[in-house]
């Protein structure tokens, strides 16, 4: 079902003109790139700050005010390029293995972020993090760094 | 010359080495990629603060002290990994792309922006580093700076297309 899904996806008039037009990919693309920098530069600045590398005077609360929304807007255009791109190439992203595993990392990063992170965000004005919140920031900066990874060996299956 | 050195350069061990790998390639492209994230992270904010878009109330100053390291680490990174990437396929594929020499051109005016700024405005920063609201030429340094590394990044992505 998914798969027919994908085939109809990747047929759509303008998922072929994405697919076959000489600038919409690229295009796209760079946009992708760009707001993914946003993206994790964003979070990794809040990861560094609960692992305790970094900002160690900044209250973490005023710090992820400041910092999620701007993560949270990237992440939406990294979601809407991201989905058109997918439409171009749909049927044979469908089979590959690095998407499907940045797909998972994605889900789990996500889910991390909600279920944890948002508690961690909690501790203010300590310059000296409880473990939880070190490893709470040690692993999103390593799940965010696994997307990046997994997105970029897409292109080499 | 260009194309001798495009020859020498991928018959280097490292060019040969990366070139004729199937997992060094993405990786290396990986750290590329981490690179320019702290480097693309540390100058936009830098240059939003410049804009006045962004922390109005931290002085200009401490601000470049923490975040520029930052960019100089990415970039160091950048160029290493940059390297690499181009050895690997330098002949064939980099050396006569015609989106490469773009990309050169804009990182080079990148740099003559930077000097500007550091050896103009930014001589005087104890003027106005704890001003919400900068001179107009740290306003133009951080604007030129944000357009060109957009550039920068567009015209890497353009690369593997043209």
């Amino acid at each position: 079902v998914l798969f027919s899904w994908c085939q109809w996806l990747e047929n759509t008039s303008w998922a072929t003109a994405i697919r076959e037009g000489l600038w919409q990919f690229p295009l796209l693309e760079t946009i992708h790139l760009l707001s993914m920098i946003l993206l994790v530069a964003a979070t990794a600045a809040l990861d560094l700050r609960l692992a305790g590398f970094a900002l160690r005077r900044q209250p973490v609360s005023q710090l992820a005010g400041r910092l999620l929304p701007t993560a949270l807007a990237a992440f939406g255009i990294n979601l809407v390029t991201g989905f058109f791109l997918f439409a171009s190439e749909a049927t044979s992203l469908y089979v590959n293995r690095f998407f499907f595993i940045k797909l998972v990392l994605i889900v789990v990063a996500v889910l991390f972020h909600f279920v944890v992170y948002r508690k961690a965000a909690r501790w203010d004005d300590v310059a000296a993090m409880p473990a939880g919140a070190k490893l709470t920031g040690c692993f999103s900066l390593i799940l965010w760094i696994g997307v990046v990874a997994a997105a970029r060996w897409i292109a080499y299956v | 010359m260009w194309s001798s050195f495009c020859h020498w350069i991928q018959h280097t061990p490292v060019g040969t080495a990366v070139g004729g790998s199937d997992w060094a390639f993405p990786a290396i492209e990986t750290v590329h990629l981490l690179g320019m994230i702290l480097l693309v992270g540390s100058v936009a904010t830098f240059d939003l603060r410049l804009l006045g878009f962004l922390m109005p109330r931290q002085s200009v100053s401490r601000l470049a002290g923490r975040l520029l390291p930052g960019a100089w680490v990415g970039f160091s990174v950048m160029a290493v990994t940059g390297t690499l990437l181009f050895a690997s396929d330098a002949i064939r594929k980099y050396g006569p792309n015609p989106v490469f020499p773009i990309k050169m051109l804009l990182i080079f005016l990148a740099g003559v922006n930077m000097l500007i700024f550091h050896s103009g405005v930014y001589r005087r920063v104890e003027n106005w580093d704890d001003a919400p609201v900068t001179p107009l030429r740290a306003k133009v340094a951080g604007c030129c700076s944000l357009l060109l590394w957009t550039g920068v990044i567009t015209a890497g992505r353009w690369i593997g297309f043209a």
